[in-house]
């Protein structure tokens, strides 16, 4: 069967719903299946090698500028010196050898859905059978008068890392003891929900050590958040009077920054800050907004059986840039890769796609010794379509338990961090 | 067909496994977030799973699902499998090296 045919006909039948009862013709196509991935970062790495294990001939090839990643999962800790960007830093090339993945070394630039073909920006196109886009989020630097391109490096964000994570660390080693760092946060949804009052924890823990005059505010657009009364008790306990949050129904919202003066501006006032973290409002990363894969929130939606985009035939988002039902996270994004990998092979085998199942945990660390987390096994409801939690498969570490369990958690968020990056990366 | 259960004491919408199709690749390619690709961690990691005595997976699994002081996060994690899926993850494991 040409391609034309084939992408003709599954619109015709209306996509993969269709797909099983004309597997055969899938199946016995005569050329290797060619799956092209867009983005080497959690969601994009998990997939490639998923894929290969589900699809052993397929040809897979990662479009991913990038020499090696910088894991965003950890970089609270180098900000304030617990740790180093070093074993944060992997390369593709386990996923090269060890599973034939191929990686060019270039940013998707354009897809064209109808000729199913990637341009590069070297100006080469790769032509593919299944698309799957993985970039992350973009920053909106449109979204908050006085933060933009320019101001951003004034006003690192951080929340992707590397040298931004770099730049936020030197201006919290240089503030001075009694000064406020401020910590604004975006509406949801934004990457990694609990990250924002991880972060605000670690600023304190350090702040209380080397400037203990000083104090931490966050502005925040958003009522509650996740683990809030585990950070609470965390920040009650580790730092007294030190960490102080402003809701979105109290005038949390930021509305512009000054990064000359160093002042915020929201709802409830203005606040003067020795150092000011502007946690951006985001977007799926620019490729998804650039092919039509977003809609008017500026996330991909799509179906969370399979990842495939509700606007783009043979397309598949996943990660951050995809509004899924899950939480924009790495843990996330490794599930929700995992059981595209398996949906994918099997819609080219012609075989039905089965029920999904993610595993969202979380660890949140207050302080070197103290972590808090949170897990969730998420399925699809049969009915609705949407992302439902799994009989009571949910929950949070406990209120009021011992430093020596949050020792533990401590430790096991070790052991859960080396095996997600294994697990995504080796 | 009525799957959705009425565990709706958390607040959160939610649904039971018990009439499930989910692929035993699914669920144990799940475990691998902290357990390691197959099971097999890395070193200094938690628990090896692949070559596990099935019995062993299987009691393991219910002591967490009972007993939320056990485990910690895993004792959350194991309350989202049915009975059926932690046997047939346990076979699974057990058959690896
Ligand atoms: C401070 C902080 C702490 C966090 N902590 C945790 C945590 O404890 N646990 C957790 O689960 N999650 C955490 N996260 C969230 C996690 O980092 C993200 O959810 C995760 O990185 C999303 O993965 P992704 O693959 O979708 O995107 P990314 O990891 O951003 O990867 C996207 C990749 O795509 C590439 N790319 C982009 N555009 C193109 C293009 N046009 N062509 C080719 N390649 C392209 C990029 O170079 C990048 O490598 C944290 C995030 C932050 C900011």
């Amino acid at each position: 069967m040409t391609e034309i045919t084939r992408r003709g006909f599954a619109a015709l039948v209306g996509g993969a719903a269709a797909l099983p009862l004309f597997g055969t013709s899938f199946a016995s196509a005569a050329r290797t299946p060619r799956v092209v991935v867009i983005g080497g970062g959690f969601a994009g790495a998990t997939f490639a090698k998923y894929l290969r294990r589900a699809m052993p001939t397929a040809r897979i090839t990662l479009v991913e500028p990038k020499k090696s990643y910088v894991s965003c999962v950890y970089s609270n800790e180098v900000v304030v010196g617990l740790s180093t960007l070093k074993p944060l830093t992997v390369g593709y090339a386990a996923l090269a050898e060890a599973y034939g993945i191929r990686h060019v070394r270039r940013s998707a630039v354009a897809i064209d859905p109808v000729a199913r073909r990637v341009t590069l920006s070297s100006g080469d196109k790769l032509p593919y059978d299944k698309l799957v886009v993985a970039p992350g989020m973009a920053y909106r630097y449109d979204a908050l008068p006085g933060w933009n391109e320019e101001t951003a490096a004034l006003l690192p964000a951080a929340w992707h890392a590397g040298p931004e994570t770099t730049q936020l660390a030197a201006r919290l080693k240089a503030m001075p003891n009694g000064g406020t760092a401020i910590i604004t946060v975006p509406p949801a949804p934004y990457r990694c929900p609990p990250a924002p009052y991880e972060r605000a924890s670690l600023f304190a823990w350090y702040l209380k050590r080397t400037k203990p005059a000083a104090k931490v505010l966050i502005l925040d657009a958003n009522e509650t958040f996740p683990k809030q009364a585990l950070f609470e008790e965390g920040w009650a306990k580790l730092f007294p009077g030190m960490v102080t949050r402003i809701p979105g129904s109290k005038g949390g919202a930021v509305q512009s920054v000054d990064a000359v003066a160093m002042r915020v501006v929201a709802g409830a006032g203005s606040f003067s800050g020795a150092v000011i973290n502007i946690i951006p409002p985001q977007r799926a990363g620019d490729l998804a907004t650039a092919a039509g894969l977003t809609d008017q929130t500026g996330w991909c939606p799509v179906d969370p059986r399979t990842f495939a985009s509700k606007l783009v035939p043979d397309v598949h988002v996943l990660g951050d840039a995809a509004a899924s039902g899950l939480p924009k996270s790495a843990t996330s994004a490794n599930a929700g890769a995992k059981v595209a990998a398996l949906a994918i092979a099997k819609l080219f085998a012609g075989r039905p796609v089965t029920d999904p199942l993610f595993i969202n945990t979380c660890y949140s660390r207050l302080a070197p010794d103290y972590a808090i987390g949170i897990a969730s096994v998420f399925g699809v409801d049969p009915v609705s379509g949407a992302i439902v939690v799994r009989n009571t498969g949910t929950g949070t570490s406990p209120l009021g338990a011992s430093l020596g369990y949050r020792k533990e958690e401590a430790e096991d968020a070790d052991k859960w961090f080396r095996a997600l990056m294994s697990d995504t990366f080796a | 067909m009525r799957r959705v259960c009425l565990a709706l004491a958390l607040g959160a919408a939610v649904v039971g496994t018990a009439h499930a199709d989910t692929d035993v690749r699914t669920l144990a390619d799940s475990c691998a977030i902290c357990h390691g690709t197959d099971g097999k961690p890395p070193r200094d990691g938690l628990d090896r799973l692949a070559g596990m005595r099935s019995s062993e997976f299987v009691e393991e699994m219910r002591e967490l699902r009972d007993d939320p002081d056990e485990g910690r996060l895993m004792s959350v994690i194991a309350r989202g499998y049915s009975d059926a899926e932690i046997r047939a993850m346990a076979d699974y494991f057990a058959k690896l090296r």
